[in-house]
């Protein structure tokens, strides 16, 4: 029999995958394709948590920040430098990543609530330094334009389907890269300091520098989906980028299982997927103000709860037993 | 994590009974500045009435923790969970002893502040934030280092709002938290150690 590494294989899937979504993206409408979208940066930005909490046990509120690191870096160099789009979007990734760099080396040092205290300040301040700097845009914030599609696309290839590709394109790229570093010697380490530090520590592994490491990393792909995100809602402002935001993608990488890439989709399509419901639900019983508004932090914080209960590992840990079982 | 979410549910529960107006509580004295010697300051009956509250609490809490058995308890579990396990301490009643008393110091608090604002399901955010930042910055482990984290926040976020810009509260408490973390990993007046290097 032809034996094909698990690498190759995993390679061989994504393609598969992409291939798949680019079926896809023709027979939906504007509006999924553009929903489809959210739910791959939202995929980006619960990665980068899943990375860092829980592959290296680092705990951050302030993903919320360095997504808005990315975002403006996107937007600056579209802007000033007036680099390609897709360079923006690399540009975004390299930016956020030496801020976590930087960031990762203070992070380091500290655990638990003091960590979670840190990036908690770092996600509300960090933000309104935008209003202080001109360059930045202020309040309004600055646009961010990525562009029609190219025209040998064809005449009715929508906006929306663009965004799709770009999207769908980057978190695959990013998903398929992070899941080979987490199956390489990298991954293992980072899971031997969440496990056991001190024993990690004997057996020759810098904690320090593979922490910052691990930070700085999840600091990229936030900053990735930073700027997709402003792709999306074309601009970056302050307000894009509020502490909610933080919270949101943690409640995502919490129903979706820490500890695990698998079933991450799930999270995204959660958090894409809640408010649409909450909308018909309303819709359809009606109810006061309060109650509009208050629908879908219930919902989250509910599932949330629920999941913690019932699937602490996450959903695809569930299956993984289960399959187990079977054999 | 989970207690994350649980702002989450309240919140919107409280928005669900009650909207999302703004309510006012009247403050229970007098909020405005006391007359001394003809001239008025800006300290009022109430920041006065503040002050106490917060001292006497601190006074009952550190009585609770240093002289008695639960006290002693309290801190056992959060040192050593499983040390306190074997030596016959019931750490989850233990837990949920102590998650009732930050309960009831979290709702003595929003007492004194609420009458100096409003009232709506997010109005404690803002709390929230500043609060957890006064008591990383004064070390978790210490009383004594909430009051006196809060006090250094509260003095630097004023200052920088009234010297620079209303703008760089949020940066300035930034700013203090991570220079305090990087001199003492566990906030200034913590008496574990961090690890540093």
């Amino acid at each position: 029999m032809l034996k094909i590494s698990a690498t190759k294989k995993r390679l061989f899937g994504f393609i598969i995958l992409g291939w798949v979504l680019l079926l896809i993206s023709d027979r939906i409408g504007e509006l999924r394709q553009y929903q489809g979208a959210f739910v791959a940066m939202y995929t980006l930005a619960i990665a980068s948590i899943i990375l860092l909490t829980g592959y290296s046990g680092q705990l951050s509120l302030g993903h919320s920040a360095l997504m808005a690191v990315g975002a403006y870096a996107g937007a600056l160099s579209v802007n000033n430098f007036k680099l390609h789009p897709v360079i923006a979007l690399v540009m975004a990734a390299l930016v956020a990543g030496i801020f976590g760099l930087l960031l990762g080396y203070a992070a380091a040092r500290l655990s638990g609530p003091y960590l979670a205290g840190t990036t908690l300040a770092l996600a509300v301040s960090l933000p309104t330094i935008a209003n202080q700097f001109p360059v930045l845009g202020g309040e309004q914030g600055l646009a961010f334009d990525i562009g029609v599609a190219p025209a040998r696309l064809g005449e009715d290839f929508s906006q929306y389907q663009w965004f799709f590709w770009i999207s769908c394109l980057s978190a695959l790229i990013m998903i398929w890269f992070l899941v080979n570093l987490l199956n390489s010697r990298y991954g293992r380490e980072f899971r031997a300091l969440r496990d056991n530090p001190t024993a990690a520590q004997l057996a020759g592994l810098n904690i320090g520098r593979q922490k910052a490491l691990a930070f700085s990393l999840s600091a990229g792909i936030a900053g990735l989906s930073g700027g997709l995100l402003v792709m999306l809602i074309s601009g970056v402002s302050p307000s894009a980028f509020p502490l909610s935001l933080s919270f949101l993608l943690l409640a995502g990488a919490v129903v979706t299982g820490v500890y695990s890439l698998k079933g991450i989709i799930l999270g995204a399509l959660v958090l894409v997927a809640i408010p649409e419901i909450a909308e018909s639900l309303v819709s359809r019983i009606g109810g006061s103000e309060g109650f509009t508004t208050s629908l879908p932090g219930f919902m989250v914080s509910s599932l949330l709860i629920l999941a913690v209960l019932f699937a602490p590992n996450g959903p695809g840990h569930l299956l993984h037993k289960k399959k187990h079982l079977k054999h | 994590m989970p207690h994350w979410h649980l702002l989450g549910i309240i919140q919107a529960v409280i928005g669900f009974i009650w909207g999302l107006s703004y309510q006012i509580i009247e403050a229970p004295i007098s909020t405005g500045g006391l007359n001394i010697f003809g001239s008025i300051i800006a300290f009022s009956p109430f920041n006065l009435m503040v002050l106490i509250a917060v001292t006497l609490s601190m006074i009952l809490l550190t009585i609770l923790f240093q002289k008695t058995n639960i006290g002693l308890a309290l801190r056992a579990s959060a040192y050593a969970p499983e040390i306190a396990k074997l030596s016959g301490i019931r750490v989850d009643a233990v837990r949920t002893l102590g998650w009732a008393l930050a309960g009831a110091a979290g709702g003595l608090a929003g007492m004194l502040y609420i009458p100096g604002t409003n009232l709506y399901p997010n109005a404690m955010d803002v709390l929230l934030v500043f609060g957890f930042i006064a008591a990383v910055i004064g070390g978790l482990d210490s009383l004594f280092g909430a009051v006196a984290g809060a006090m250094i926040l509260g003095f630097a976020v004023n200052f920088s709002a009234s010297y620079i810009s209303y703008k760089l509260v949020f940066p300035t408490a930034f700013l203090i938290l991570i220079l305090v973390l990087l001199i003492k990993p566990k906030g200034i007046f913590s008496s574990s150690k961090g690890r540093r290097d």
